[in-house]
């Protein structure tokens, strides 16, 4: 089956035939037919760049095709250079070359009628024979006898159709006549056709990657600038990672001393107010290289206070009860004299403490004053500005 | 034909090499941004120890100041019957020696109440720290007045060197 690619009046806007001795060539928007000697007078530069030349290249006797510049050009012959130049100038207007027409469908008979040339095709073959507008009509009529009355008969001509009624034929113009690939000699392949539009999106792709990555380059550059600038802006000449470190510690031993002479007073409290006898106390960080958590409390009674668990527990009991920090004790087994061990936790210590650190300090920074405006009043009785 | 292969092998190329270039610019573009934070991590981190370097100044004692001589003024030890002294040598990390610590012993022979005020004294005093207290833990050979016990304490004494730190 041939590849119909289009309609001739869509695919090219001036079409001009040259036919036997004669051209008809059909311009931009007008059915009219002009006529002239050859495709050279009938149209311009300007209308050649959306021209196609069809023409009627029958072949020679060895049954091949004969070069069209021997039927477009007069008096071409291969030897001849100015005429290859003149062939080069058909080579950029598209060339139809209707010889070469592939069959029709079955039962269907073509004609194209122009140029004084009535040209049909068939399923066999195509067929050439000259005619004029005096015995067209006549010529078609004898021509239609040699097909059967059932064939479809199309007709394509900017002739004078009313003439073709009586043939009872389908009557088209030129312009809606099918262009089929095997007819267009030089029909521009993918790449001539998209050449320019590729040529256009390999610029713009590279435009846009170069863009892309430029941009990109400028965020980096910019990124490092920063980067450079936060890292001049850094102090340097110190380990601040080990200083950190000690700085940490240092605040974390240094951050329950306020806290320890109230534990140490809130245990005497227990101790004096529970009656307990002691001999000695000692309270202590576990371990003094370590940030403490707990403190840890170890009371020593008197050797001969106490006789036996049931005089010591209650003593024990009263003490826990009284101290607002300590949070459990143990009598340490094996000891034959009374040895209690404690623990209080300092989150919880402080916690309780808090409160009474903060009255202390205001009552130190109030004693403060006072002792200041009293000694200054001193100074004032006195004379002594010193 | 030749516009088709010149715009399809700077279509192809362009294509290739920008989608290349692009995702390893993505990466230097990540890579960055995570230097630039961590940079600015860093900054911010030091800028907070150069704040606790000045808070960690305040609150030690300046060196040179770390003698027992005046240490035992500063607390008025000789009045109480107390005595004090170091334990072993300073601890200084040489990665650091801006800031270092000795660890320091007050014993002697006091009351219950003047060695509560002692204890307040050195809480707020730059530097020291206390770790231990203890009553009557060791023994005199001579008979004690009324009130008095034999007390240890025991802590941490932190120094700063102005010219190091």
């Amino acid at each position: 089956m041939p590849m119909i690619k289009n309609l001739l009046g869509q695919q090219f806007k001036n079409i001009c035939f040259t036919g036997l001795n004669r051209v008809e060539y059909l311009p931009d928007g007008s059915d009219q037919p002009i006529f002239g000697d050859s495709w050279q007078d009938v149209s311009d530069d300007q209308a050649r760049r959306t021209m196609c030349l069809a023409f009627f290249a029958p072949r020679d006797l060895s049954g091949e095709p004969v070069d069209p510049a021997s039927i477009l050009i007069e008096n071409y012959s291969d030897e001849d250079v100015p005429d290859a130049i003149a062939a080069e100038s058909i080579k950029h207007i598209p060339l139809m070359d209707y010889c070469r027409m592939p069959p029709a469908d079955s039962n269907t008979v073509n004609f194209i009628v122009v140029a004084d040339v009535i040209f049909h095709w068939d399923i066999k073959d195509n067929y050439l024979q000259p005619t004029s507008q005096l015995t067209w009509v006549q010529d078609i009529k004898a021509i239609l006898k040699s097909y059967p009355r059932s064939y479809t008969k199309n007709v394509y001509t900017n002739w004078q159709k009313d003439k073709l009624e009586e043939l009872r034929v389908n009557v088209l113009p030129l312009r809606e006549s099918p262009v089929f690939s095997e007819v267009w000699l030089n029909m521009p392949s993918f790449q001539e056709k998209h050449g320019n539009i590729m040529l256009t999106l390999g610029i713009l792709v590279s435009l846009v990657a170069f863009a892309i990555t430029y941009m990109q380059d400028m965020k980096i550059q910019e990124l490092q600038d920063q980067k450079r600038s936060v890292v001049s802006s850094m102090p340097s000449g110190q380990n601040f990672s080990v200083l950190s470190n000690l700085i940490r510690t240092q605040q974390q031993n240094m951050s329950y001393r306020e806290y320890f002479p109230f534990i140490l007073k809130d245990i005497s409290y227990a101790i004096q107010y529970s009656g307990m006898k002691i001999d000695s106390f000692e309270l202590e960080v576990p371990n003094p290289q370590e940030t403490p958590k707990n403190l840890l409390l170890t009371i020593n009674a008197n050797s001969d206070a106490y006789d036996g668990w049931l005089e010591e527990e209650p003593v024990a009991k009263s003490f826990l009860a009284l101290s607002s920090t300590v949070q459990a004790v143990r009598r340490q087994p094996g000891s034959k004299k009374m040895k209690l061990e404690g623990i209080i936790p300092l989150r919880s210590a402080i916690k309780e403490i808090h409160p009474y650190l903060q009255e202390a300090r205001k009552t130190r920074a109030i004693g403060n004053r006072t002792l200041g405006n009293t000694s200054e009043e001193k100074n004032k009785e006195t004379g002594d500005d010193s | 034909m030749i516009q088709f292969t010149i715009g399809l092998a700077l279509f192809a190329f362009a294509a290739i090499l920008g989608t290349f270039k692009s995702f390893e610019n993505v990466d230097k573009i990540h890579v960055t941004q995570n230097s630039l934070q961590s940079s600015m991590r860093d900054r911010d981190r030091i800028l907070k120890i150069q704040t606790d370097i000045q808070k960690a100044v305040r609150e030690t004692l300046e060196a040179g100041q770390d003698q027992k001589n005046n240490i035992e003024r500063l607390f008025n030890l000789a009045e109480r019957d107390l005595s004090f002294s170091f334990i072993g040598q300073p601890v200084q990390n040489p990665a650091a020696p801006g800031i270092f610590y000795h660890t320091y012993r007050i014993t002697g022979i006091e009351t219950y109440s003047k060695i509560s005020e002692l204890l307040t004294l050195i809480a707020s005093t730059p530097g020291f720290s206390v770790y231990k207290t203890c009553f009557n833990c060791s023994r005199v050979n001579r008979e004690l007045k009324p009130g008095h016990h034999m007390i240890t304490i025991e802590g941490h004494l932190y120094v700063h060197d102005p010219r190091q730190i």
